[in-house]
């Protein structure tokens, strides 16, 4: 019997009804900017897809130093799961970006500040789900990923800050309370942002859940392994 | 039309990285369900699970 999983399934709905509406938001609603044209239509999921990155790199820190105090499995499922769905919407990031910049730049990628430290944040995260999937034992594994994701997330404050830091090509990620933005983009823009939490919250549930299905089976893997050992004593005997 | 090439390049590409995502998670669960229902028939019925540990 699959067990239901209610917020996954409440936020996968959500998200559902968001991103059928999202594109008109987007394409129709918000009006063209004069000088990148459809390019900074881009924006619309580009910058949603980077809070969300934020949002899952967030839940793998703090699930990671939860983990280190209480040494808790639950929390290590937290963390791994963050730095899953983190990574996915890091991925998007690095992959709208460059096709952003093209027309804007005339330049696929430079190696400047933000987008540099943005590509090694992407490497440490992948090197955390690599730590994950090659390693054997489970316990010791799971104290290097804690690491390793409080290394990665010294490097978001660096990222958000770096256009104020040092001389980027990449704009400002907040310019002022409003993002320098009209009303019709804000409003497709904030609307873009919570479809993109429904969707971040619903991959992050069902990943949950995921985890700790297979978590349960080698719980019952290793307790069927402990009786078959003590039964093989027992015979010998 | 400035760029629309551009901007359709970037929503294809959302789009279909997400779609990839979701099915590989579906294919992860659907396997995991399948395993931990074999595991839970066999010793249901009181059979050593050799195979599967």
């Amino acid at each position: 019997m699959r067990r239901p999983y209610i917020p996954a399934f409440v936020f996968g709905i959500l998200a559902l009804i968001g991103l059928t509406i999202a594109p008109y938001m987007a394409l129709m609603y918000a009006g063209i900017e004069k000088d990148m044209g459809f390019a900074q239509k881009i924006f619309y999921y580009h910058v949603p897809s980077a809070f969300m990155m934020y949002a899952g790199f967030s839940i793998c820190f703090i699930s990671s130093i939860l983990y280190l105090y209480k040494r808790d499995k639950k929390y290590d499922i937290w963390a791994f799961c963050g730095a899953e769905v983190g990574l996915l919407f890091c991925t998007l990031v690095l992959l709208t970006g460059p096709i952003w910049a093209k027309p804007i730049w005339g330049a696929w990628w430079v190696w400047d500040a933000q987008l540099t430290l943005h590509l090694v944040l992407w490497l440490i995260y992948v090197a955390y789900m690599m730590l994950h999937s090659y390693s054997e034992d489970s316990l010791q594994s799971a104290k290097f990923r804690a690491v390793l994701s409080i290394i990665g997330f010294l490097d978001m404050p660096l990222i958000h800050y770096a256009t104020k830091l040092w001389r980027t090509h990449h704009p400002e990620v907040i310019r002022g309370e409003n993002f320098g933005l009209p009303l019709d983009m804000k409003i497709a823009f904030y609307f873009c942002v919570v479809t993109f939490l429904m969707l971040f919250l619903a991959l992050l549930f069902k990943r949950v859940s995921l985890e700790k299905a297979r978590d349960e089976l080698e719980s019952i893997k290793a307790d069927i392994r402990d009786r078959q050992t003590i039964l093989g004593q027992v015979g010998s005997e | 039309m400035q760029y629309l090439e551009y901007m359709t390049a970037a929503y294809i590409i959302i789009w279909v990285v997400i779609l990839l995502y979701f099915l590989s998670l579906s294919k992860r669960e659907k396997n995991i369900w399948e395993e931990l229902q074999n595991l839970r028939t066999t010793i249901s019925r009181g059979e050593t699970p050799q195979d599967n540990v």
